[in-house]
């Protein structure tokens, strides 16, 4: 097919034709089998943009939706009892509780228990039927954490997904240095191209790297930052940490 | 306290044909619909992975039919949910163990589809090809397409959005990454098959 047919034809996609380019187009459609073989080929090439578009942004949701309810449930375990008798004890009593959780939280919030809280598992979505697609991703699905570092180190073309794969690995493997680096770099590549891809997820999960890498104070402004941004995917499950919490790990983090 | 958006179907559907609150309106499936879809698949021998996979599939093809403005109501959207997410089920596990005879029973529980619900299903095995062929495109490519026909930016917006140097780099850039595409799709004989069964009805 002629190449001023090719531009044309996508031009015409594209609603940039005049009334009388866009009739030859029509005609040439019904009357010439390689031209509407040529325009169905393109209008399923926008299809396919348009799934692609679609499951990218069901699959942030499936994951943040998954996030969400996680921890809620691994709260729910926690039960307040009802343990009082009279006015006089329970105020005594309520002094004497608050004085030692008090003391007890102090005691017990750290950087490590933050990011217990905190963490949870990658969900990659799947694609179904593709499972040989991508060997990382398939690595990565099975926690093969060492797979999935040797065949990030091998790939030539790394891309803002497998930099987030390898960098969730590491800190599967409590390798929290390999894995802030892995972060910083999608952030570095998203602010010089201007793109957001995986740019949410390296935020949230570097925060939490940091903070097991002794660089708790650029951990808790991150934080800070996705629970003050509604519109960040992981803006709840950020919510989640009590501004108590975060608090006492910058106490506890200046000299 | 987290407050979540709450929608009627009717302005759940306006949401996703708009894309307008779009995120809102996924979660909204997720946490209205969800726990029903997973229950049936669990229900019937799928694993927890299942469910998720095949309910993602699901509002995946909602959301697509919804845009593609062929959702017509005939039924609510959750019936309509969770019929896509049954009929999706049982093909997977008609494809898995053919021979079983556990599939006769599948196949005594499997509704009568209507016609919505098998238009939103569609050919899955070509969409599958359709998302393998878009990944293989690179991260810029696709960036760059989608922002053009899904999100419907303007050449300027896209240039300052991916830092290009002008609306004809761009332009040159989106022909070029459309054209590789399309080369994929004439190279994919499921693909194929598809464009040459339709000129030749």
């Amino acid at each position: 097919m002629l190449q001023n047919n090719e531009f044309l034809l996508v031009d015409y996609l594209d609603n940039h034709l005049s009334q009388d380019e866009t009739t030859r187009v029509n005609t040439l459609i019904l009357h010439d089998k390689q031209v509407a073989t040529e325009w169905e080929f393109l209008k399923m090439a926008v299809d396919a943009v348009e799934l692609g578009a679609i499951r990218e942004q069901v699959m942030q949701v499936r994951q943040s939706f998954s996030n969400q309810v996680q921890p809620a449930t691994g709260f729910s375990g926690t039960v307040v009892r009802n343990m009082y008798r009279s006015g006089l004890r329970i105020a005594a009593i309520l002094i004497l509780v608050l004085g030692v959780s008090l003391v007890y939280k102090y005691s017990t919030v750290n950087n490590a228990s933050v990011f217990q809280q905190q963490f949870a598992d990658y969900s990659l979505g799947t694609t179904r039927g593709e499972h040989t697609q991508n060997v990382l991703e398939e690595s990565f699905r099975n926690k093969d954490w060492n797979g999935v570092t040797t065949l990030f180190n091998l790939e030539s073309e790394k891309t803002n997904k497998t930099y987030f794969l390898a960098g969730m690995a590491a800190m599967e493997q409590k390798n929290y240095k390999t894995a802030v680096s892995r972060f910083e770099n999608i952030l570095a590549a998203n602010a010089k191209t201007g793109d957001n891809y995986f740019q949410d997820e390296a935020q949230y999960y570097v925060a939490l790297a940091y903070l097991m890498n002794n660089q708790a104070d650029k951990g808790i402004a991150l934080l800070n930052e996705i629970r003050g941004n509604k519109d960040h995917q992981y803006y709840v499950l950020a919510r989640r940490i009590s501004s108590t919490d975060l608090k006492i790990i910058a106490l506890k983090n200046k000299k | 306290m987290n407050a979540f958006k709450l929608f009627s179907d009717s302005t759940l559907v306006e949401a996703i044909k708009n894309k307008n609150n779009l995120n809102e309106a996924v979660l909204h499936l997720y946490r209205e619909h969800a726990a029903v879809a997973r229950s049936f698949i669990m229900g019937r021998g799928g694993s927890e992975q299942d469910a998720d996979d095949i309910f993602q599939e699901t509002v995946i093809s909602f959301i697509d039919t919804v845009q593609k403005e062929k959702f017509r109501f005939e039924s609510g959207i959750r019936t309509f949910l969770i019929s896509i997410s049954k009929n999706l089920w049982l093909n997977e596990l008609r494809k898995r163990q053919r021979s079983d005879n556990r599939e006769k029973i599948f196949e005594t529980s499997r509704e009568q589809e209507d016609a919505g619900v098998s238009e939103a299903i569609g050919d899955r095995e070509l969409k599958q090809q359709l998302q393998k062929m878009l990944d293989g495109l690179g991260e810029s490519c696709r960036k760059i397409l989608i922002l053009f026909y899904y999100e419907n930016l303007p050449m300027k917006e896209i240039v300052s959005h991916l830092h290009y140097e002008n609306e004809q780099v761009v332009r040159n850039k989106k022909y070029k990454c459309l054209q590789q595409l399309t080369e994929m799709l004439k190279e994919n004989p499921v693909a194929a098959k598809q464009i040459n069964e339709l000129i030749n009805k």
